[in-house]
């Protein structure tokens, strides 16, 4: 494990254009990359409150997200709002389970799960987890990675919206509870990206019991 | 936070004391994030809160075109509510809607709220519903806020006639057959649509079947005490003296079926409705004019002639005027007496005596003692001499031979009196006693006596003719004579070669000269009429 740039360590790095920078004597408030002038930290700051709030905001949208309908679909003067669980069982009685499954897993699954594994990840920092960091580590990345796909069912109800607007045959419209779960989306990726992964290993080198990291670092190593 | 306290205190072991970092006080703008995601949160639970109206459970006979979470409750076609589930109830006999309604509503749920289900529906008299065809069935409301508060309603099953925002009135008729008569039918008023049909029932009786008709308002005022109601499907075809007349309404309500009223011109006084009234639903219109009457009273008759022409159905007159009908006409043959009799059981209404007491023959005994006591019997009468139908007259007979009413069996039986044919023959049999008991030989005897005495008076007017003959004639003979010779010198004077004729004849002359010169001097006069004052002139 590199500790160039621990949290104590000599080295800062520029987020933007990977200069690294030697730390400065002074105080470490608003500094600036020498190269492109963007602003340095030695970690995110504020990094754990952050991915709390907004973790937070993303558990209260989520809940009228999942009870407002989606969209309402306009067929032949006949008229079906749909929320996102209801959309699901309906596709799932209507013989085409594999794309219920998709829609299932996209609108449902990912979003709880990425909730729960951030919120799992700030938890673990917070109690100064030495459990399995690299494990850790590789969990936030894969969250960062899926996250924008979450914009799937937002994107299909955009899509249908502008496509179907066939007068009185058909049309399409979202209703709040597509506006609720963009947000959820969209504040889970900012959380993920406002949560600073360096914090998992910081913790392992803070800690006065250094062997266990030794341990650890050895144990994920071999 | 509280790994920022301990980076400061991390840095502050270090040997070299470094400046102090300052950090934000408070806790960071970010928590605003969730605290605006809670308030909007909030903000919608309690607004969908406070709009969500009475949830109510509405009962059908069938589930026919309702989806849950689709079908919609609609008032004068604005939405109103949502179907949220459809269930069998436990006995799995009806099916239990749940909806909920707007909170505009909740007040109006009460047990006068109506629900029906709109469905498409093609009948001869209408078509409706046809936008469920695409859409769906919907539920249709009728609110009203009179009435107790309740969340459970019975369903109709068909869209009721009468709403609250359509005023009019309720009319009761009984009816002995239904007809042709179904819900949704016109009721009509001179031919002008002013009502509906809203339902019928067989009464508990099962005698008759209750009609229920909805007339709007303002023609519900139309409708009077003395009106009489009638069936108006088929045509009505009279053959009368003045000839074939035939009534019929327009083509639609002869496939349709209706009930049309009119109020005739009656003795009693038209009076609004009461409530509770029940009008007779006539057969057609012809049947309007000999009203029925709800109060019916039986009684029994006792007949021992013949009664050939009597059948049930056949009038009871009263001084020739129908109050009723014969109910039934039967045969007793009494095995201890060898006695036959003939019980007629008949039916009188009367309210159409003007008696509008309930229950009359019960209450009236007295009455109807008194009028028997008068004379009142009843009588077989002819009606129709052609066909030899018969009918029941009661009359007042003045001498009739007081009786008593028996009112020991079903029906108080009514004293009879022999009539009609029965009569007359009795009357023949006396006639031909009477001439059996004429002094026919006496009579005889009188009569040859008579003849005697006349062939002597002829005998002496011969007499007196012969004498005549030798006495008178030469007499007249010799006046005859002097008469023809008092002609013969009447002749000879008047002949043209006697002196009087030559005399005659030359006056006669004198007389046409005289005529000549006066006609010559008129003739003067007027070419010269000076000639009157200065004489003839040259």
């Amino acid at each position: 494990m590199a500790t160039a740039f621990s949290i104590r360590g000599p080295h800062l790095q520029c987020h933007t254009c990977h200069l690294v920078i030697a730390t400065p004597s002074g105080p470490e408030e608003r500094l600036r990359c020498p190269r492109c002038r963007a602003s340095i930290h030695r970690r995110k700051p504020n990094s754990l409150s952050r991915t709390w709030a907004l973790l937070l905001a993303a558990i209260i949208c989520y809940i009228p997200a999942n009870l407002y309908p989606i969209m309402e679909v306009t067929t032949l003067g006949r008229t079906q709002a749909d929320t996102i669980l209801s959309g699901v069982i309906y596709l799932y009685v209507h013989g085409t389970w594999p794309l219920a499954l998709i829609v299932f897993i996209a609108s449902v699954v990912v979003p709880i799960l990425k909730i729960l594994t951030l919120a799992s990840l700030a938890f673990s920092v917070e109690r100064s987890s030495q459990w399995r960091p690299r494990d850790r580590s590789r969990l936030y990345r894969i969250v960062e990675a899926v996250g924008r796909w979450s914009m799937v069912d937002v994107y299909v109800v955009t899509i249908l919206v502008a496509l179907v607007h066939l007068g009185s045959l058909a049309s399409v419209e979202a209703k709040l509870g597509a506006v609720f779960f963009g947000t959820v989306v969209v504040l889970t990726i900012l959380a993920a990206e406002s949560f600073d992964p360096r914090l998992i290993w910081d913790r392992l080198e803070g800690e006065p019991g250094a062997p266990i990291v030794q341990n650890g670092d050895e144990r994920d190593g071999e | 936070m509280a790994s920022e306290d301990r980076e400061d205190m991390e840095r502050s072991e270090e040997g070299v004391p470094e400046a102090i970092v300052r950090t934000r006080a408070g806790p960071s703008i970010v928590w605003l994030i969730p605290l605006i995601a809670a308030v909007v949160g909030l903000y919608l639970a309690y607004s969908t809160w406070s709009e969500q109206g009475p949830s109510v459970t509405i009962e059908f006979q069938t589930a026919e075109g309702l989806v849950a979470g689709q079908t919609r409750l609609k008032f004068k076609n604005v939405d109103v509510g949502v179907v949220d589930s459809v269930e069998l109830n436990k006995d799995l006999s009806r099916v239990h809607v749940q909806a909920s309604m707007v909170k505009e509503l909740s007040h109006y749920m009460t047990d006068q709220t109506q629900f029906w289900v709109v469905r498409a529906k093609v009948s001869a008299a209408e078509i409706s519903g046809v936008d469920t065809l695409l859409s769906g069935a919907y539920i249709g409301v009728d609110p009203s806020d009179k009435g107790k508060r309740t969340r459970e309603f019975k369903g109709l099953e068909e869209a009721p006639v009468v709403r609250s925002d359509k005023p009019g009135t309720l009319f009761d008729l009984s009816a002995r057959q239904l007809g042709s008569v179904d819900v949704g039918s016109p009721v009509y008023f001179r031919w002008l649509k002013v009502g509906q049909i809203a339902g019928y029932s067989l009464d508990e009786s099962g005698n008759t079947v209750n009609v229920k008709i909805f007339i709007e308002s303002p023609h519900d005022k139309r409708v009077r005490t003395t009106t009489r109601f009638w069936n108006a499907s088929g045509f009505d075809a009279v053959l009368s003296a003045e000839g074939l007349q035939i009534d019929s309404p327009s083509v639609m309500s002869m496939l349709v079926g209706g009930v049309a009223f009119e109020t005739p011109a009656t003795v009693a006084v038209a009076m609004d409705v009461p409530e509770g009234m029940v009008f007779e639903l006539y057969p057609n219109k012809q049947a309007t004019r000999q009203p029925r009457h709800s109060q019916q009273a039986r009684y029994l008759l006792y007949f021992d002639g013949s009664v050939s022409g009597l059948v049930p159905g056949s009038p009871v007159e009263f001084r020739g005027i129908k109050v009723g009908e014969v109910l039934s006409v039967d045969i007793n043959f009494d095995t201890q007496t060898n006695e036959v009799q003939i019980p007629v059981v008949i039916e009188i209404e009367p309210e159409r005596l003007g008696i509008t007491q309930k229950k009359l023959y019960k209450k009236d005994v007295p009455r109807i003692a008194s009028l028997v006591g008068r004379g009142l019997r009843a009588r077989l009468a002819t009606n129709n001499v052609l066909t030899g139908k018969k009918a029941i007259s009661f009359e007042f007979i003045p001498d009739a031979e007081p009786v008593t009413i028996i009112f020991g069996e079903a029906y108080p039986i009514l004293p009879t009196v022999s009539g009609g044919l029965d009569a007359i023959t009795q009357r023949v049999a006396r006639i031909l006693d009477r001439v059996e008991n004429l002094p026919i030989e006496s009579i005889g005897n009188n009569l040859n006596e008579a003849f005697a005495n006349l062939s002597q008076t002829l005998q002496s007017v011969d007499n007196l003719t012969g004498s005549a003959n030798t006495n008178l004639l030469p007499q007249l003979t010799a006046s005859l004579v002097k008469l023809e010779e008092t002609l013969a010198s009447a002749d000879a004077m008047i002949a043209p070669d006697s002196a009087m004729a030559i005399q005659l004849e030359s006056m006669m002359s004198d007389l046409a000269g005289a005529a000549q010169s006066l006609k010559l001097l008129a003739q003067r006069l007027e070419e010269h009429p000076e000639e009157l004052l200065r004489g003839k002139g040259e």
